[in-house]
């Protein structure tokens, strides 16, 4: 075979076995997010902020007597609203993000040793890598994944699994996402953000998201 | 603020845009890649003006695999930098995620961005180097000069193996 045959057939494989175009509903929600909150992306402080554009709750911060940060968040969402604890500022736990509610959106902070997440009316603070989360979503709700990370890191290819369905790589730069779409059957999905930081040497972050009827 | 209009449009080249980005970076990263390109190319202030939406899609997506080849560039050199275990960067990554075996595919991985978009139109798309050259704004003479080079480029790295 020559070389023009062999190139013909190596760009038809690229393009035969390129995946299902994104969703527009997906690139949708994404220029909705950036319109509400553009996302700053510079200082070690960086706080990521996004805001969807269904977003339908609110929340509110305010210090309680034990030295700790009370977060109530309230939502429109199906599941009821919910309290969670965060350490106060400077603690050896660090800072957590910022929490900003939204709907169907999850946002992890990377490498903290303690990340938070929200989504579906709740915020909650892991306490470490070895610490995994589990997320209740009703069905049809759409999810949205978001990854992202400010500090410096020696090599940052995290790779995100998704079980039981085949594992695949997200490569991120400083940062990355996915989308559980609308429709996911019921089931048990896993997710493991796997990098490796400098001051933490590598760590995996798991997130169970259990999608019900 | 997009519309229905821009729905359509979308839904109309979505797919060829995707095997386009799948050509650029590989099956893996295309997906994300197409997001990014259509999401930049949407929120342009040149968008509404836009005539040609299907040439101003591909070159957004070429545009966005131009920015990625850059940026793991400057990835590649920090890490070079600090003097790490991990030298080959997304390229290599890139290439795990095909066949092994498929020498002429990771050659083709291997080219610049510019190269992979000529050479995807010319032996996918199968559509000359003039319309090539409409398609990414270039002109007609740099497209042939993409598409020798790059045809060089592959028969020594073959011919390497």
């Amino acid at each position: 075979m020559n070389t023009e045959q062999q190139l013909r057939d190596a760009v038809a494989h690229l393009a035969e076995t390129a995946p299902p175009p994104p969703t527009w509903e997906g690139l949708h929600q994404r220029l909705a997010s950036a319109d509400a909150a553009p996302r700053p992306r510079s200082g070690p402080a960086i706080i990521l902020a996004v805001i969807a554009v269904t977003l339908v709750g609110a929340i509110t911060v305010r210090a309680t007597s034990d030295g700790t940060e009370r977060v109530d968040v309230t939502s429109s969402n199906t599941l009821a609203p919910t309290t969670a604890s965060r350490p106060p500022a400077g603690s050896s736990l660090g800072e957590p993000p910022q929490a900003i509610i939204t709907t169907g959106t999850m946002t992890v902070t990377l490498p903290s040793r303690n990340y938070c997440w929200q989504g579906a009316g709740l915020f909650r603070c892991a306490s470490g890598p070895h610490d995994p989360q589990t997320l209740r979503l009703r069905g049809g709700a759409r999810l949205n994944l978001e990854f992202t990370t400010t500090e410096p890191f020696t090599k940052l290819s995290a790779n995100l699994l998704q079980e039981p369905h085949p594992g695949f790589d997200l490569e991120v730069d400083r940062d990355g996402s996915i989308t559980i779409p609308t429709g996911t059957p019921p089931g048990s999905y896993r997710f493991i953000v796997h990098g490796t930081w400098s001051q933490v040497n590598s760590a995996s972050y798991q997130l169970t998201v259990e999608v019900t009827d | 603020m997009v519309g229905e209009a821009d729905a359509e449009i979308y839904q109309q080249h979505a797919a060829e845009l995707t095997r386009f980005a799948s050509g650029l970076v590989g099956p893996t990263d295309a997906a994300d890649l197409v997001s990014d390109a259509v999401l930049n190319a949407l929120s342009s202030p040149a968008w509404p003006g836009v005539s040609n939406h299907r040439a101003y899609l591909y070159r957004a997506v070429l545009n966005a695999a131009r920015a990625r080849a850059r940026r793991d560039e400057r990835r590649r050199d920090r890490e070079h930098r600090m003097v790490l275990s991990e030298p080959h960067g997304h390229a290599h990554l890139l290439l795990a995620s095909v066949d092994d075996r498929d020498d002429v595919i990771r050659a083709a991985l291997n080219l610049s961005p510019r190269q992979r978009a000529v050479i995807y139109l010319a032996y996918w798309e199968d559509i000359t180097p003039a319309a090539s050259a409409a398609l990414l704004g270039i002109s007609e003479g740099a497209i042939r000069r993409h598409l020798a080079r790059a045809r060089r480029h592959l028969r020594r790295t073959l011919d390497e193996h």
